[in-house]
Order: structure tokens, then C-alpha cells, then sequence
């Protein structure tokens, strides 16, 4: 007895490209893992390159994603809520760097803040401070390659708020940071939580901008995604051990702030 | 001692024109069909948003004023006008107890008396045995409750109603009826009521306005008045 699917049918064709879809993505990825080199893995880790690149990128990408949500939100709830000449404008400038290449990106930093730069040869000729090539020059490039993704995401979420929760708040007494605090950002919470890790995930995973615009530099701008090439240009096997520890941490991040994006999602729902 | 309304609010293809003065102690009712101007109406009030033209004003206090001598607005949080939102617009962060403790807590009341008085102001209410529970567990007219009770323990000197029976069922409906005509009954200053049930507003009050409007194919031109 045959037993005809009991569902509803989807568009012949599409189950077969799905697959194919998902293959090329998880093949790569299986690659890696196959040729990772086990039997001296924990060596490979606990080298001083490796170790001082793992404690740079996770410094480093936690103080830009920090600096992306201060200064991301206030524009993110302007962008959303307020009308202003130029909008437009303002909206395509913040998410350029998205579709922009990293690389040019970078090159766009040195000519802002390096010493010949636009402000860089300014803070270098009054206060003697050099940008370019310092640990600060990693995090602006970060913090340049990755601010977009907090943007977007949350000038959708504020768009998308119910915008009488806050005007309720008002009328009940409070003022406008402490609506937006009591109110606003509890009640975009899931958003927030998404926004933070994307845009934790697009700076730690920095490197074109980075090597552009800071170097590469051990313990000062060799990040983990600027020493796995460097590893890997010199054949080394560390590169392979690197790159599965970034997988992995972005693995484990994300599966386990999924359970916390539900969650919140459940909660803030009706 | 009244709620002075006489302003304008434009917009690119819409023209509101309030004139109308509310006394305290009075319950006015405004209908009018959708999209006549009934919820602008009351967000100028609270100051949600401001007129184009005119005043408006309370016991002597301008609220707001757009004239080409003077400018005033007072921010919402200035004015001590209570708003129960259609559907509540409760938030749904918070249970039925810190909803209503919000307003306390944003006026700097300590958080031992707040919940205090929020328990008190939910007994009054009769829907105290709620008070820890989220919203997804209110029907309708519990949420209505909540509502209510989230503005009055502000002690707004203006009290204005969003369709507070409209999306309730039959039985809710009578019961926030009678909830109301009891808060109404108390309450000392100017009561604005928007409604479209209109048996709900014959049995809470006796003065009704109606919003008229007409209608060109650039504009919509909204007149309110006695």
C-alpha cells in the first residue's frame, strides 16, 4: 500500500535546489572540520600567536560592537521615528559600508583618520595622536564595516514598535529617556538581542577594512580572522585550528542566543 | 474652570477645526465616523501632538499655543491628562500590577509604595486577584481594567477615553459601562469619551458631539463644535 503524502504540495523542483543549497553551504564548512589537525590542536591553540590573536579579536570586537549600539541606536530611533531634511540620504550613507568592500572601506578610513588623513593629519599636527595602524585604527574598522547591520536592524524594530506604548508612558509621567528606557527598549528586545550578536558576528569576522587600515601586527592589530591568513599563507596548520575556533564560537553563539531570541519573542508577544 | 479647545490641526490633505468648551465635572462624548479626527482630537489634548493654530488650554494653564506672538507646549508628562488607549495599550513587558504601577514609578514614587497603592488601585477595580498575571492571561475587559486603573492612580486633572468598549464582548461591555458611569460619577474634571457604540455613550451621558466632515476629492475638512 502506497501512502500519498498527506500535506500540502510545494512547487515541484524545490525540495531537490533546497537540498543543493544547503549542501554548498555546509560542505565547506565540513571540509575544514575533516582537515582539522587534532593530534596537536591544543598546541596549535596555546600558542602564544594564536592565544594573543583570540584575546585581541574578542577585546577588540567587543568594544566596537559596544560603541555600534550607543551610537547606533539614537540613530536607528530617528531614522525610524522623526523626519528630517536629507533622510534619505542619511539612511543610504549608514548602510553603504554593507555593500561596500571591506577593503575600500579601509583605504576610506586611512584618508579620514590616518596622519595625511582629513581629521587624522588634524588630531596628529595639534595633540600628536596617530590613528592608523594602532589597536583603535582595528576597532574603527570594525566598528565602520559592522555599525550598518545594528542600524537596520533596529530602525526596523523601532519602526515596527507601537508607537502608543510609548506615547501611554508619556501621558502617564514619564519622560522621554525614561520611556525609551522603561518601555521602548524592553519591548524591542528580541530585535536588540539580534542587532548586538549580527553585528558582534560582522566584527569579529573583520578583515579587509582591518589590514587596510590598522596592519597586521601581532598583539596590536593581528586580529583571528588576519592571523588565520597569515598562518595560512605560510602553509601553517594553525590557520585550520584558528578558523574551527571561529566557527565554532559563532556556532555556539548563535544557536544559543536562538533559545533567547524565542523566548523573548514569546514573551514580548501578545 | 473648564477645558478650552479652540485649535486647528493640518495636515497635507486633512483639516481639523476643534471649538468647544469642556467643564469639570463634565462627561462629553464625540463620535463621528473613521478618520474624522475623534483620536487626533484626543492626542492634541494630551499633547501627542501639536496644533497648528489656536489654543488649547486648562483652568487658566495654556497647554498649547501656536500664535505668531507666543508658542507653547507643554510635554505630555507636563500635563496631567490621563489616557486610556483603545485596546489599552498596556505594555506588555510588564503584569497587570507593574502596568499599573508604571505611572508611579516614572513620577519617582518609591517602588514599596508604588506597588502599595497599585495593589489598592486594582482592588478598587475589583480585578486585584490579577495582579500578577501577564497580559496574555486578561480577557478583554480585565485588560480594559488594567487600563483603566494604570491612568486613574496618576490623578489626571483630564480624563479622556479611547473606544473603551469597542473589541469587548456583549457581557464586558455592560460591565465597563457600569465601571465607567462609577468613575465618571467621582471624577471632578472634563471627561472626553470617544466612542461609536452609541447604545455605551447614551447611558454614560447626555452631551454628545458629533464630528462632521467634508469631504472634497483634495481634502478632508473635519469641523467639531456644539
Amino acid at each position: 500500500m502506497t501512502h500519498r503524502s498527506r500535506s500540502l504540495s510545494s512547487p515541484r523542483g524545490f525540495l531537490i535546489i533546497a537540498v543543493t543549497c544547503a549542501i554548498l553551504i555546509a560542505l565547506p564548512l565540513v571540509a575544514l572540520i575533516i582537515r582539522v589537525p587534532w593530534t596537536n590542536f591544543w598546541s596549535s591553540l596555546s600558542s602564544d600567536a594564536a592565544t594573543t590573536a583570540l584575546f585581541l579579536s574578542a577585546r577588540t570586537s567587543l568594544i566596537s560592537t559596544s560603541l555600534a549600539v550607543i551610537t547606533g541606536l539614537p540613530l536607528a530611533w530617528l531614522l525610524a521615528h522623526r523626519n528630517f531634511p536629507y533622510i534619505a540620504v542619511v539612511r543610504a550613507l549608514c548602510v553603504l559600508p554593507m555593500v561596500l568592500p571591506p577593503v575600500v572601506g579601509g583605504v576610506a578610513l586611512l584618508y579620514a583618520f590616518g596622519t595625511k588623513g582629513l581629521i587624522g593629519s588634524a588630531l596628529d599636527n595639534w595633540w600628536g595622536i596617530r590613528l592608523g595602524f594602532t589597536q583603535i585604527a582595528a576597532i574603527l574598522a570594525q566598528y565602520f564595516v559592522a555599525v550598518p547591520f545594528f542600524i537596520v536592524v533596529m530602525e526596523s524594530a523601532f519602526q515596527q514598535f507601537d508607537q502608543r506604548l510609548a506615547q501611554a508612558a508619556r501621558t502617564l509621567g514619564a519622560g522621554p529617556w525614561h520611556t525609551f528606557v522603561t518601555v521602548t527598549l524592553p519591548v524591542v528586545r528580541p530585535a536588540l538581542i539580534a542587532g548586538v550578536v549580527l553585528t558582534w558576528a560582522r566584527a569579529l569576522g573583520e578583515f579587509g577594512a582591518t589590514i587596510t587600515f590598522a596592519g597586521n601586527t601581532p598583539g596590536r592589530t593581528q586580529t583571528l580572522p588576519l592571523a588565520i591568513y597569515t598562518a595560512f599563507e605560510s602553509g601553517d596548520d594553525q590557520a585550520l585550528v584558528l578558523s574551527f575556533i571561529m566557527m565554532a564560537v559563532s556556532f555556539v553563539v548563535l544557536v544559543l542566543l536562538r533559545q533567547h531570541w524565542i523566548s523573548a519573542l514569546k514573551r514580548g508577544g501578545q | 474652570m473648564t477645558l478650552h479647545l479652540d485649535f486647528d490641526i493640518a495636515r497635507d490633505n486633512f483639516m481639523l477645526t476643534v471649538n468647544l468648551d469642556v467643564a469639570n465635572g463634565e462627561v462629553l462624548a464625540l463620535t463621528g465616523p473613521n478618520g474624522s479626527g475623534k483620536t487626533t482630537t484626543l492626542h492634541a489634548i494630551a499633547g501627542l501632538l501639536p496644533c497648528s493654530r489656536g489654543v488649547i488650554s486648562f483652568n487658566d494653564v495654556i497647554f498649547d499655543t501656536n500664535a505668531s506672538t507666543t508658542s507653547v507646549f507643554l510635554q505630555p508628562e507636563q500635563r496631567k491628562v490621563g489616557v486610556v488607549f483603545q485596546d489599552g495599550a498596556l505594555f506588555p513587558h510588564l503584569n497587570a500590577l507593574q502596568n499599573v504601577a508604571y505611572g508611579l514609578r516614572a513620577r519617582a514614587v518609591t517602588k514599596s509604595d508604588a506597588i502599595d497603592r497599585a495593589h489598592k488601585m486594582l482592588a478598587t477595580l475589583k480585578i486585584d486577584h490579577m495582579a500578577d498575571s501577564s497580559l496574555h492571561q486578561l480577557s478583554g475587559g480585565q485588560k480594559q481594567r488594567v487600563a483603566l486603573a494604570r491612568t486613574l492612580i496618576t490623578q489626571p486633572d483630564i480624563l479622556l477615553l479611547d473606544e473603551p468598549t469597542t473589541g469587548l464582548d456583549q457581557e464586558s461591555r455592560q460591565d465597563t459601562v457600569r465601571l465607567l458611569d462609577e468613575i465618571f460619577a467621582t471624577f471632578t474634571g472634563p471627561v472626553l469619551l470617544v466612542s461609536h457604540q452609541h447604545d455605551d455613550i447614551s447611558s454614560l451621558t447626555r452631551s454628545i458631539v458629533q464630528i462632521t466632515v467634508e469631504r472634497t476629492a483634495k481634502q478632508a475638512t473635519s469641523t467639531l463644535h456644539r
